[in-house]
């Protein structure tokens, strides 16, 4: 076994909204937490990548943020999904299946 | 679209500048930490290793809040406004330099715009036509633009193109009679609106059916009627009957604006057009001129109509070169196909409309010589044709004088660069970048250079609009139209970014040309001894380009100067210029002489006049000549026989005041005589056929064709006299008399009038002939606005070129302060030394004068070689003086010199006063 798997470049948002839309609203640790423990600790996720990536959700309106309080009483920035947010997260799987299916193709066939 | 949002909230972060969202981001990190240990400890670690893991985890606050902070705005978009943000701060602590600089560059890049928004619209902007890249002129040769009638009509028959279409221009009279009101007209095909995709603006435009010449019941009278008409001009109705045209007219919008207030009625309503009633059908749309680029037009009217106002129809006429035609290639066709093609029907359209009575040469000439297309996506340009060549030097000029207003910048900024290499030194020893620090520098002569532009833009505006101003002459407005849009303002933005790479780029290089080591010596007084003295080639070139510009003034203002100054050979202050158009005058046409004779008379009865003489031509408009055999032992080549002429009645010696040398005048007996056969000629036509021996009583023939070869008796000598233009001085001319009974459509009357201005008899006079004859439709102009018109590209090109080559003069004179007072500023405690020493104030402002002559005298070398070299390019729009002349060479290097000397001495002088004990205390 090699190190832990880098997150491809493109999917690292689909995972942040998918998330979201599972589990609701949730702050930025939550988030990492929870992807992390999702992939079944396959991912080691870098924060230098995933805050930006809010802030770039943010600013595309996919996301909205607001300042709340966490279940352990902690001051903490949640982010919940925006209607927005919801129709990328439809577009964005519809190709990321068309991708995967395309690609098996490839390595079914390959190995045939 | 959610790109486009996540964008423009970056840009506004970056803008804004982001504190507020910088401590967000923070808390949310803290929150995030909490977070994290309290997980750590719940996982049964202690606090400290909690937070150590947690802290490990983040990887390193300041590369995620770096991370985040790029992506929360444009880090270039926001180093770009700290930059602005630190220029306008430098500025404000030293407006004199910021508004000196600004001002420059206003006037370098304002002239620079104005001069190229005129070229623009003259030179290279497209016709308002739709799709002008498919537009080819057709030339009935290479170099031969005009065309006639019936060559016109047979290369429109041939359906070459997609379209085509043909006009010429006219001036018709809009008033019934008495003083003319000009309207200047176009005669236009039936195809030529719709070749060129303009639409109406109301109503209709001319098409096929009004530019039709007429089906006629009886072939014979078809060449006839046209020429029948005019001694009895019927109603409009029957006319057009006659002719077949339509008497149908088309308004230009801004006549139809000017004359009609823009009425939605005028369709149908009536503009009579040298007295020929003309129905309107509609009025063409916004912004359109006609193809000839600098022209404009007030109302077209069909070809097919032209015998309607015109006594003699030129419809027929295979010699009356008058149209100019367009086509429109077919898509796909190319222009090297529309050729072939046109001269694969070229021979029969030759033989169907050769002119008669050609000589021999020139019919053959005609048969072969290959016709040719042009692109004309640009229109055709009398105005483009006599500017382009003064425009592309006007437009050298501007450009010398920005490049001297930024060598001067440069300089300037060079000094403060020396100023400002410890804040430089410092800046790279806190680990500042150096290609960060030159981009700082530039910006701000970015910004220099635009706020420049901008000033720059108001000053093009009001530049290009005198400018036009200047262009326009009493006869012919120049509605050039030149818009600030976004060909302009992106010239104009090109050169505010280049001159400011021109003028910032080595400044912020030597400024940053430093070591963080310089930083910790004592500032002030680091690599002052390292420094080299800044700009000998800069202002050794300032110097050069300011001489030829200089030296281009002196040839440009000497050449109008001679212009203006040249013998004419008569007194044009005195002159006043009458053109009666008889057309509508109620006496057939070969009985209209004595009616212009009564009318001279009645006129030189009037207070005011001291003399009034008829001609058939007027000097500055246009020329008639012929060919003359040789005189008996004489060989001249045809050139040099070509003779001009002019029928006049015999007062016109004395009105204009041309003496007569020898012999005698002409007289009422010369006139009388049928067929006429006394003449006067002028000296130079005298010196040129009868060198040896005098010219009276000789005979001079000639050589017209076969049939018609006339012969006059010199009678007399008279003096030279400029004809059509003062470039080319005195032709060899022959008077000859104005007979009796020579039909006449339209007579030269030229007053001379006792004192003042000529133009204040004008009222009296017009008043005087409607008397006469009120259908006598009057045209009255001093002759010196006639000069004045003919000399308005010299007179402009001095003004001009005299107005830059100071500009460049002042320009370079404070290069040369700015930069003697930077290098004295510099060389004090030398100087300081060399006082205490005891060295005369003499000494020190040799010391000085010696640095500013060098400077002067290699550029002047070099501006020397420089003009020379440019010589060409100007010749030949010089008078009376050489491109080459010594006399201008040496007063622009003497003017030069002299605003050198006085650049120099102020600095020297200061020098001078310097006290050398503080000097060396401060050093």
């Amino acid at each position: 076994m090699g190190s832990k798997a880098d997150i491809q470049q493109g999917t690292l948002a689909l995972m942040v909204l998918k998330t979201l839309e599972t589990i609701g609203p949730m702050h930025g640790y939550g988030l990492a937490r929870r992807i992390e423990q999702t992939s079944g600790d396959q991912l080691d996720l870098n924060y230098g990548t995933l805050y930006p990536m809010l802030l770039k959700l943010e600013q595309e309106g996919a996301i909205a943020a607001e300042w709340g309080v966490s279940d352990n009483n902690r001051r903490a920035k949640f982010y919940r999904l925006t209607a927005a947010g919801r129709r990328q997260i439809a577009r964005a799987t519809r190709e990321w299946q068309t991708t995967t299916a395309i690609l098996s193709r490839f390595l079914d066939g390959a190995r045939s | 679209m959610r790109r486009l949002r996540a964008f423009l909230i970056r840009l506004a972060g970056s803008v804004t500048g982001g504190g507020r969202r910088e401590r967000d981001f923070h808390d949310e990190l803290d929150s995030h930490l909490q977070l994290a240990v309290d997980d750590n400890i719940r996982a049964g670690m202690s606090p400290d290793e909690a937070r150590r893991a947690a802290l490990l985890r983040i990887g390193g606050v300041s590369a995620v809040t770096e991370a985040h902070r790029d992506r929360r705005s444009f880090p270039v978009v926001e180093s770009l406004g700290r930059d602005v943000r630190w220029a306008l701060a430098t500025w404000r602590r030293s407006p004199g330099f910021t508004v000196a600089a600004v001002l420059s560059l206003a006037l370098g890049i304002g002239a620079n715009t104005a001069i190229f928004s005129i070229v623009d619209a003259l030179v290279l902007r497209a016709l308002p036509a739709a799709d002008p890249g498919q537009l080819v002129q057709i030339r009935r040769e290479a170099n031969r633009t005009v065309l006639s009638n019936p060559l016109w009509e047979a290369v429109r028959d041939r359906h070459l193109f997609e379209s085509a279409g043909a006009w010429s221009e006219n001036r018709f009279n809009l008033a019934q009679g008495g003083e003319v009101d000009p309207a200047i007209g176009l005669w236009v095909s039936g195809g030529f609106f719709d070749m060129l995709g303009v639409r109406p603006a109301i109503g209709r435009l001319i098409s096929a059916q009004d530019d039709r010449r007429t089906p006629q019941p009886d072939p014979d009278s078809a060449v006839t009627a046209g020429q029948a008409l005019p001694d009895r001009i019927g109603t409009p109705a029957e006319i057009a009957h006659a002719s077949g045209a339509s008497a149908v007219a088309v308004l230009s919008y801004g006549f139809w604006q000017r004359r009609f207030g823009g009425a939605h009625d005028v369709v149908g309503r009536i503009v009579s057009l040298d007295g020929v009633p003309f129905t309107i059908v509609g009025v063409a749309q916004q912004g359109f001129f006609g193809a000839e680029v600098g022209r404009s037009f007030d109302v077209a009217v069909p070809i097919a109509a032209e015998p309607l106002t015109r006594p003699r129809t030129m419809l027929d006429e295979r010699s009356a070169w008058w149209l100019y035609a367009f086509g429109r290639l077919r898509p796909g066709q190319t222009i090297d196909q529309a050729t072939l093609a046109l001269r694969g029907v070229q021979p029969q359209i030759r033989a169907e409309t050769l002119p008669v009575g050609l000589r021999p040469a020139d019919e053959k000439r005609y048969l072969a010589a290959p016709m040719a297309l042009s692109p004309a996506a640009t229109g055709v340009s009398d105005l483009r044709r006599a500017y382009s060549m003064p425009l592309s030097i006007v437009m050298a000029v501007v450009g010398i004088v920005l490049l001297i207003a930024c060598v001067n910048l440069a300089n300037l900024l060079l000094a403060r660069a020396d100023a400002r290499r410890h804040e430089m030194s410092v800046r790279l020893a806190l680990g500042a970048w150096r290609g960060r620090l030159i981009a700082q520098l530039l910006v701000e002569s970015l910004m220099l250079a635009c706020w420049g532009a901008l000033l720059g833009l108001g000053v093009a505006e009001l530049g290009s609009r005198a400018l036009i101003a200047q262009l326009s002459t009493t006869n012919a407005a120049v509605p050039l139209d030149v818009p600030m849009d976004w060909r302009v303002l992106g010239f104009t933005m090109a050169v505010a970014v280049i001159a400011s790479l021109a003028f910032g780029l080595a400044p912020a290089w030597r400024a940053t040309r430093t070591t963080p080591n310089d930083a910790l010596k004592s500032p002030g007084r680091t690599s002052s001894g390292r420094t080299s003295p800044i700009g000998a080639g800069p202002v050794s070139s300032q110097v050069a380009l300011s001489l030829v510009l200089v030296m281009a003034a002196g040839l440009f203002v000497r050449t109008f100067a001679s212009l203006a100054s040249a013998q004419l050979g008569f007194d044009a202050r005195a002159l006043l210029l009458v053109n009666v158009d008889a057309r509508k005058s109620a006496a057939p046409p070969d009985g209209r002489m004595p009616v212009m004779m009564h009318v001279r008379d009645i006129v030189r009865a009037l207070p005011g006049i001291d003399d009034a003489a008829l001609s058939a031509m007027t000097p500055f408009a246009g020329q008639w000549d012929t060919l003359v055999l040789n005189p008996d032992g004489m060989s001249l080549t045809e050139d040099e026989r070509d003779l001009f002429l002019n029928a006049v009645s015999p007062d016109w010696f004395s009105t204009y005041g041309v003496a007569v040398r020898e012999g005698r005048g002409l007289d009422a007996h010369d006139a009388a005589v049928t067929p006429l056969e006394s003449a006067v000629i002028n000296r130079t036509a005298a010196r040129r056929f009868f060198p040896s021996g005098s010219a009276v009583g000789q005979m001079l023939k000639e050589l017209h064709n076969a049939n018609t070869t006339r012969a006059w008796r010199i009678v007399g000598v008279v003096d030279d006299a400029v004809y059509d233009s003062v470039r080319s001085g005195p032709p060899p001319t022959m008077y000859e008399p104005m007979g009796a009974s020579q039909p006449v459509t339209s007579m030269n009357l030229t007053l001379r009038v006792a004192r003042g201005a000529p133009e204040s008899v004008a009222k009296s006079v017009v008043a005087a002939i409607s008397g006469v004859d009120p259908r006598l439709a009057v045209t009255v102009q001093p002759l010196e606005a006639r000069v004045a018109a003919a000399m308005v590209r010299e007179r402009l090109l001095a003004y001009l070129s005299g107005f830059f080559g100071g500009l460049a003069l002042l320009l370079a004179a404070l290069g040369l302060y700015g930069v003697v007072s930077y290098d004295t500023s510099r060389r004090q405690r030398e100087i300081g030394i060399r006082l205490a020493l005891g060295a005369g104030a003499a000494s020190v402002i040799g010391l000085v004068g010696r640095r500013v002559a060098w400077l002067v005298a290699g550029g002047v070398i070099l501006g020397a070689a420089i003009s020379y070299w440019s010589a060409s390019f100007v010749s030949t729009l010089l008078f009376g003086l050489e491109a080459h002349d010594a006399a201008t060479l040496v007063g622009a290097i003497v003017a030069l010199s002299l605003v050198a000397a006085v650049a120099g001495w102020i600095p020297a002088r200061r020098a001078t006063r310097l006290d050398p004990t503080v000097v060396l205390r401060e050093g």
